[in-house]
């Protein structure tokens, strides 16, 4: 019996060696063509590049991945290295070659049938046309894609659009349909698990409840975003926070101390993020709240001239002459106040430079 | 006088001058023939007339400063020169100008996938010239005979293929013509090769002198500071001098009363250390001096025993390197051990039963960058 229970295990171990081995093996993977090999390197550097915020070298290195799949044929790939070289170019203020670059994108995705990045174009796209304040094009925008809504399975492109949407609602003074919408935009993404976009909704939503004077749920909702960019710690995310926080404490006027050093935090940390843009909002509200408690404004207004100065030099950059002559003509204006002729000479040089430009 | 009029003697005088004119006139005329035979051969070897020339083409946004017949370098080397400049078509939104060139053998299997043709500032006359890089990471433009790799001291290197669109070689005649299996002709088909453009010198400089006209105001109202910083310097100087004045009595003071201090009955030290204090500090550098004996008698022995662990390591190591000389084969054993455990792990990865295991990380494809805009998208 001990003998037929050994042939029969040894027997069994031979055919599983032999399907194990004997019976091996798939060639290979065919390697990937170099051409295709350089095209998805120079993507990824890109990738890396814009995940560092590192804007201008990401554009550079987006371009080349876009000529690279172009020559390449590859539309879809070609689609996505255009729009990531959109959003590089949104960053740098470029508004006007990233929504040229964005309608390509689209045309692009459309024709290789890629209908989530097709929504992605959209969404960025509705975001620099609210950036540029182009109501009549957002609004033919959300007729389209309102209905085609339902289609869309992916629960990110859901609440992305739907943020927006409710943004849109929001100005258009829409109030309570607003937060019908923001209340479905952050189930999308509770139910994406991306807790950015639940974090962006927190805060979309304390605007809401600011814009309707109901200050304690602002506060309130305030609060819970930043413990929601603290706890992803991003740092853009959790200055806002800062910054309407303060902005709320001094509509409502409680607690002007504490309102004060919020907004200094913000302003502070805005200058750190090399936001200028921010930096001026952030500045403005706290000289308000500096006048609410009687305090000397001549620091501040020295950081906000200084902050003027570095948004006129960033839109001057991207070359929107108009925009970045009323900086230096504000920062002028502040220089003259502050008794600082040097200064005042210099940006009202910038005041020249931009209306020779223009 | 006709030449029947002459004497025998002169005629047959005359008659063999004459041989000897034409056999020179001949003689020179081979002589001519030759050496313009050789000039044609010579001027035909360093133009590269007998060698085959592979085509190549490049799109660039300007023909400013490039010429029909314009040499094309590599690597310092004249390897080809431009055949042909031509506009693109003005529907065409992507391409402005055409430029063909040709390529002479053996330089043509330099150029790779990955070579590119960069239009460089020749000189400051607005001129340019086309030079194409060596290939580091692809494959050979053109197929050379079975696809063997590029020798660099041939000659000749006959041509078989160019690399196309789908990742591969595909056959090409001696007039570089593909192929067409639909309609039966031959289409003329050079390889593109991509191109890197810089403005010319003249452009640079324009751009550089504008930049330079749009800061001159910030450099003047710099100067002024400047200048208005140096007034003041000078101001500030004078008061100096003035206050240096004042001072000069404050010094004389001081140095009498310093000259004050070195007189041993007066002096600072006696005032500050009594003669106790002198006495204890003398004890302690007493026993300092002990202490520092002693120590050093422990870093002598502490020396002493690092010596012997440095000769026992000396020790170690000189059996390590009788064992490596005694073995000698021992790194080739291990190093082909490695190889064949490569080659193990290599085909297990293959296996139908165990590839799941070896699954390799891919990158993933790449997708839009959207964030949650907050308030409008930001500025």
């Amino acid at each position: 019996m001990k003998s037929l229970l050994a042939r029969a295990s040894l027997n069994l171990g031979l055919v599983l060696l032999a399907f194990g081995f004997g019976c091996s093996s798939t060639p290979p993977p065919a390697p990937v063509p170099p051409a295709r090999q350089q095209a998805q390197f120079v993507a990824a550097s890109a990738l890396k590049l814009s995940q560092a915020g590192n804007w201008v070298a990401a554009a550079r290195e987006w371009q080349e991945a876009a000529d690279q799949f172009s020559a390449l044929n590859d539309l879809g790939n070609e689609a996505v290295a255009l729009h990531n070289l959109a959003q590089a170019d949104r960053e740098l203020d470029r508004l006007d070659a990233a929504q040229h670059l964005l309608d390509r994108a689209a045309t692009l995705n459309q024709q290789a049938g890629q209908t989530n990045e097709w929504w992605r174009d959209q969404i960025a796209l509705l975001q620099v046309e609210s950036r540029e304040e182009q109501t009549a094009p957002i609004e033919a925008r959300f007729k389209r894609l309102v209905p085609l809504l339902p289609k869309v399975e992916d629960p990110q492109l859901r609440g992305l659009f739907l943020n927006e949407f409710a943004q849109w609602q929001q100005r258009q003074e829409h109030l309570n349909e607003a937060a019908q919408t923001y209340q479905q935009a952050e189930q999308a993404f509770v139910q994406a698990a991306r807790p950015q976009g639940v974090a962006a909704v927190s805060a979309n939503r304390a605007s809401l409840y600011l814009a309707q004077t109901n200050y304690p749920a602002a506060l309130k909702e305030w609060s819970r975003a930043l413990a929601e960019y603290e706890a992803i710690a991003e740092p853009f995310g959790i200055t806002r926070a800062l910054e309407g926080q303060g902005r709320t404490m001094l509509v409502a006027k409680q607690d002007l101390p504490e309102a004060e050093e919020l907004l200094r935090r913000a302003a502070r940390n805005f200058q750190t993020l090399r936001k200028p843009g921010y930096q001026v909002d952030a500045l403005l509200t706290l000289i308000d709240c500096l006048k609410a408690r009687n305090e000397p404004l001549a620091e501040a207004q020295r950081e906000l001239a200084r902050a003027r100065e570095a948004y006129a030099a960033d839109l001057e950059k991207a070359e929107q002459w108009t925009a970045a002559g009323e900086q230096w003509k504000a920062a002028a204006d502040l220089w003259q106040t502050l008794d600082q002729p040097a200064a005042r000479n210099l940006a009202l040089a910038g005041v020249q430079r931009c209306s020779r430009q223009q | 006088m006709a030449l029947q009029d002459l004497t025998p003697q002169l005629r047959t005088r005359l008659s063999r001058i004459e041989r000897v004119v034409g056999v020179f006139v001949i003689l020179a005329t081979l002589i001519l023939l030759a050496g313009l035979a050789y000039y044609v051969y010579s001027t035909a070897q360093r133009k590269g007339w007998f060698l085959t020339k592979a085509p190549y083409f490049v799109f660039v946004q300007s023909a400013a400063g490039l010429n029909v017949g314009d040499p094309v370098k590599l690597m310092g080397f004249d390897a080809g020169e431009i055949t042909k400049i031509e506009p693109m078509p003005p529907s065409d939104p992507m391409f402005n100008v055409y430029v063909e060139f040709a390529i002479r053998s053996p330089y043509y299997g330099y150029l790779w996938t990955d070579s590119r043709a960069k239009l460089t500032a020749g000189d400051f006359l607005g001129n340019r010239f086309l030079e194409v890089t060596k290939g580091t990471n692809g494959v050979p433009t053109y197929q050379i005979n079975s696809g063997e790799p590029t020798e660099p001291n041939a000659k000749e290197l006959p041509i078989t293929g160019v690399w196309n669109d789908q990742n591969a070689y595909i056959p090409i005649n001696k007039k570089f013509e593909v192929y067409n299996e639909k309609d039966h002709t031959y289409k003329y088909s050079p390889y593109w090769l991509r191109s890197e453009e810089s403005p010319s010198l003249s452009d640079r400089l324009d751009d550089v002198i504008a930049i330079v006209q749009a800061n001159l105001p910030i450099v003047f109202s710099l100067t002024n500071s400047l200048a208005e910083s140096l007034t003041n310097s000078a101001h500030m100087v004078e008061r100096l001098d003035q206050t240096l004045l004042g001072v000069q009595p404050i010094l004389t003071n001081l140095t009498i009363i310093s000259a004050q201090l070195s007189n041993p009955h007066g002096a600072l030290g006696e005032w500050l250390i009594p003669t106790q204090i002198n006495q204890r500090i003398q004890g302690t550098l007493t026993t300092a001096d002990a202490t520092l004996r002693s120590a050093n008698t422990n870093v002598n022995m502490l020396a002493d025993n690092l010596n012997h662990t440095l000769e026992s390591v000396a020790a170690i190591t000189a059996n390590l390197k009788d064992q490596v000389q005694a073995n000698s084969l021992m790194l080739s054993q291990i190093s082909s051990l490695v190889v064949d455990a490569d080659d193990f792990v290599q085909g297990l990865k293959r296996n139908w039963l165990l590839k799941a295991s070896f699954q390799s990380p891919s990158n993933p494809p790449i997708e839009g960058l959207v964030a949650p805009s907050v308030g409008g998208g930001g500025k």
